[in-house]
């Protein structure tokens, strides 16, 4: 059991893993554990020992031989739910068996390996046949003499003759080429003429055998990560092949090795696992067809201000799984967002069509989309996971989707901000989907922290909504004399404020632009106000609903929830001048703490990029000395790089940490940081005087605690001695 | 690779358009060269001709208004050179040796012509000779009774297939000629 303490090359891999954020799955938690092991050292149970391998994989998958993975991964008794629960861990991410794995997941390869052989050849045989049919037949049909001339002959346009399949076709393969030599522009392996052609036979292939679906875009960007993944495995197998030839794999799982990895058939398998994929995504690339009439008589029936949703008529597969994602579990586990999303009319098709679609191809980049594909697989071959990580996504920008307007609310959307970490939001994912099962994730309580405070407007908006929505839901001939009324008078006070503010804009020239700004976009607040007010007074829940909203003023004065109340009452306000004389003061407010917030922003990221620069000179001088306790100094430094990543906010800050996990996080957190400062500075003082070569012995006396290992430095240090 | 051989519309002056059983047909997207026998006679025609394929190669017949088309043209498509010239500078019209002495002149492995207003395609001599005939059926000094016909020639490597488009009575009669390059 060599691997019992931590070796130096360890905790190296696992300091690194600070500086890219995207190589390591949670290096906070590989450093952690390392650590406890390295106190509860002894003891060689079995357990321990799994957990190592594990350990092992995730820091230094290439010390790890090939063989080990391989007997790791199949060889033990249950291996698909190993290999799944490896998959949800996200521990497959230096795997050199990840396109087997998925091949399992998606069910290309049976869960017996001994069948593996047979099937992987009748796989690929398949597809031999497939593309042998799909690239020759149309051509020698064109040359068929026995056919009719009538039917055979290129201006036919007939669905039956050979040449209009050859023209469709060649459509086809135009658009498909088009789409793939613009996919993964951003990585070189995706350029070569080799791997398009072979994205443009998969493509192709696919659309030929499934003519109901045929090409749609999008999908070339779902068959390249599976062609990525099933080459870096082929090349691994070679490489491994080349350098440990005899240790390879055990000699009877060789062949099999071999045969899953082969180079030559990186199409088929591609192929084959693209297919499988496609079983599932089959319906989300899927054009409904809008049956006019009954979107007709809908559109007929259905009163002005209703929900769009249900004007647009029947809606594709896709639409309708999205709208239910929004509809159904965003709704139940964020309210506010969904209010807020809905209040704004996005639609979550505008973006979600993209993520499902492309499986959220765009929003990462491939390495971390390996990662959560890993999990999407290893869930089930159904992706169900895919409706929970949707929402996942969207709660993580909630903090920066809440203060947002349309525009921006699309923007931050369309091109969502690199988070980061995927596991998180896998683990959310999870957790939305059986809180029972899955525990929240760490960094989560930050967003808790942030809902119990504005829970307490929870508690008023519910009601408040309920009976918003009462009036519009009775089918009432004097509703829709309201809903005129409504209409015109919320048209013309909207006419009224156009007029308004642009000749304010014109005459007064408003000092900033943002007010201004604000001032425009507050335009559409007459037309709800006026329009709610008619509602209000024929309901006369009005008197109420003040005596609720006014305890929220009383009970927060900070500006998070002034902003949130400011959006909750506006409507419902009595006076209109009063409204808008607090709301343009809200806005005011806001402005200057928006701003406030940015300068500490900077300044965080100012400090991040301060201490990386640091950071990295304090391990390059440490690694060319050799300390023989560096890993406690290693340690400390990955402490200190933790804090720069917070505060360069690609680590997310978490609040509850400081309370909870007091044992894990704080106590590294402040120790290491005041350890490691201090032995900076022995380290750097002793080397300046050691150079100087005067008072040496005095400094070793004042930092006596160091000693010993200040002077091993000194000794070992060959450029101090030159 | 398609192209389509097509000549002497006479529009306006003789006919008022191509049938629209041939409109029909000629659709964008498919045909990558139009050669054009000329007579066409407007700019209109022309026009017309480019929205099916943007490479448009003509020649002057007697009657075009646009006298800058050149008397004849060789184009190489894939392996062969193909000359096309209106017809009515070979005399006597349409006959075999004349288009074989215009042929060998040329140095072409296809000879179009047209001004006959009937069509034609054979091989002499090892060369291949096309007479695409009058795509709208306008008539001729000779004979008012023409059938509208039109070519198009699919070149694979050194093999021409030739399918010739009919309009006899109202239906679109099709043939196939298959011509070899040796």
């Amino acid at each position: 059991m060599t691997k019992k303490s931590p070796s130096s090359d360890d905790i190296h891999s696992a300091l690194n893993s600070f500086g890219n954020r995207e190589k390591f799955a949670d290096p906070l938690n590989a450093v952690r554990t390392e650590d406890e092991r390295s106190i509860e050292s002894n003891g060689s149970d079995f357990y321990n020992d799994i957990e190592d391998d594990e350990e092992s994989t995730i820091c230094k998958s290439t010390s790890n031989s090939y063989k080990d993975e391989w007997i790791r991964l199949f060889e033990c008794k249950n291996f698909e739910s190993y290999i799944k629960r490896e998959g949800m861990k996200g521990r497959l991410r230096n795997s050199r068996f990840r396109s087997i794995c998925w091949r399992v997941f998606l069910k290309c390869l049976s869960t017996n390996v001994s069948n593996w052989s047979a099937e992987i050849c009748a796989s690929r045989k398949k597809y031999d046949d497939l593309l042998h049919r799909v690239l020759t037949s149309p051509e020698s049909d064109l040359k068929d003499k026995s056919l009719d001339v009538s039917l055979n002959n290129p201006l036919c346009q007939s669905e039956d003759s050979p040449w209009q399949r050859f023209f469709q076709d060649k459509r086809n393969k135009q658009d498909i080429q088009q789409d793939v030599t613009r996919c993964f522009p951003e990585i070189a392996f995706f350029q070569k003429q080799q791997v398009q052609d072979m994205l443009l036979n998969i493509l192709f292939c696919y659309a030929k055998e499934n003519p109901e679906t045929s090409y749609k875009q999008g999908m070339h960007e779902v068959v390249a990560p599976l062609i990525f993944v099933l080459h870096s495995d082929q090349q691994a197998y070679l490489h491994s092949k080349e350098m440990e030839s005899s240790l390879i794999v055990g000699a009877d799982t060789r062949p099999l090795v071999g045969e899953l990895l082969d180079p030559d058939y990186l199409e088929h398998d591609s192929y084959t696992m693209f297919a499988q994929l496609m079983e599932t995504m089959k319906p989300w690339y899927q054009y409904g067809k809008r049956d006019s009439r009954t979107s007709k008589k809908k559109e007929l029936h259905s009163t002005p201000f209703s929900n769009k949703e249900d004007r647009l008529g029947p809606a594709t597969p896709i639409v309708n799984k999205i709208q239910r994602i929004h509809d159904v579990i965003l709704q139940k586990n964020d309210f506010e967002l969904y209010t807020h999303l809905t209040r704004l009319d996005i639609h979550p098709q505008i973006y979600g069509i993209r993520w499902v679609r492309l499986l959220f191809g765009r929003e990462f980049t491939l390495q971390d989309l390996l990662v959560l594909w890993d999990a999407f697989f290893a869930d089930s071959a159904s992706l169900d996971l895919i409706d929970y990580f949707f929402v996942a996504m969207l709660m993580l920008v909630r903090e920066l989707l809440l203060p947002a307007d349309n525009n921006e609310c699309l923007n931050i959307l369309m091109h969502f901000p690199m988070s980061g970490d995927v596991h998180f939001l896998i683990n959310k994912a999870l957790h939305l989907r059986d809180p029972l099962k899955h525990s929240r994730p760490a960094n989560y309580q930050f967003q808790i922290f942030h809902q119990s405070r504005t829970g307490n407007y929870m508690a008023h908006t519910i009601p408040r909504s309920q009976s918003k929505k009462t009036p519009s839901i009775q089918p009432s001939n004097s509703i829709k004399n309201r809903t005129n009324a409504m209409v015109t008078s919320g048209v013309n006070s909207l006419k009224r404020m156009t007029k308004t503010t642009g000749v304010k804009a014109a005459t007064e020239e408003q000092p900033s632009r943002m007010v201004k700004s604000s001032t425009y976009g507050d335009m559409p607040h007459p037309l709800s106000q006026s329009s709610d007010e008619k509602v209000v007074v024929t309901n006369k829940p009005l008197p109420k609903k003040n005596a609720i909203s006014s305890p929220t003023h009383s009970i927060n004065s900070e500006p998070r929830t002034s902003r949130v109340e400011s959006f909750f009452t506006k409507p419902r306000s009595n006076s209109k001048k009063h409204n808008d004389k607090e709301e343009s003061e809200a806005q005011k407010e806001l402005l200057i703490l928006r701003g406030r917030m940015n300068d500490t922003q900077n300044m965080c990221r100012y400090c991040a990029t301060k201490m990386e620069a640091h950071i990295l000179q304090i391990q390059d001088a440490l690694e060319s000395h050799r300390l023989p306790e560096d890993d406690s100094l290693l340690m400390s430094l990955a402490g200190l790089k933790q804090v720069k990543d917070i505060l360069s906010g690609t680590l997310k800050f978490a609040q509850g940490v400081l309370e909870e996990d007091e044992i894990n996080i704080s106590d590294n957190y402040f120790s290491e940081e005041s350890e490691t400062n201090t032995s900076v500075k022995h380290f750097d003082s002793s080397r300046e005087t050691f150079l100087q070569g005067d008072d040496w012995p005095k400094t070793e006396e004042s930092h006596e605690k160091n000693n010993g290992h200040v002077s091993d430095t000194l000794e070992d240090d060959p450029s101090g001695v030159n | 690779m398609l192209v389509l051989v097509l000549g002497d519309l006479h529009v306006p002056h003789r006919q008022s358009g191509l049938p629209a059983k041939f409109r029909k047909l000629l659709v964008p997207g498919k045909i990558q060269h139009i050669l054009c026998t000329g007579n066409l006679c407007t700019k209109e025609s022309h026009d017309y001709l480019k929205t099916l394929a943007s490479d448009v190669h003509i020649v002057r017949g007697d009657f075009d208004e646009n006298i800058t088309y050149p008397e004849q043209k060789v184009v190489t498509v894939g392996q062969f050179r193909i000359g096309i010239c209106h017809g009515h500078q070979i005399i006597p019209w349409g006959d075999v040796e004349s288009l074989a002495m215009v042929q060998r002149q040329l140095d072409v492995d296809i000879l179009i012509s047209g001004h006959t207003h009937k069509f034609e395609a054979f091989e002499h001599e090892g060369k291949f000779y096309i007479n695409p005939g009058s795509a709208t059926g306008a008539f001729n000094p000779l004979d008012t009774n023409v059938v509208p016909s039109f070519v198009l020639m699919d070149i694979q490597a050194s093999i021409v297939v030739t399918y010739v488009y009919q309009l006899i009575g109202d239906d679109v009669k099709v043939e196939r000629i298959e011509y070899k390059k040796n």
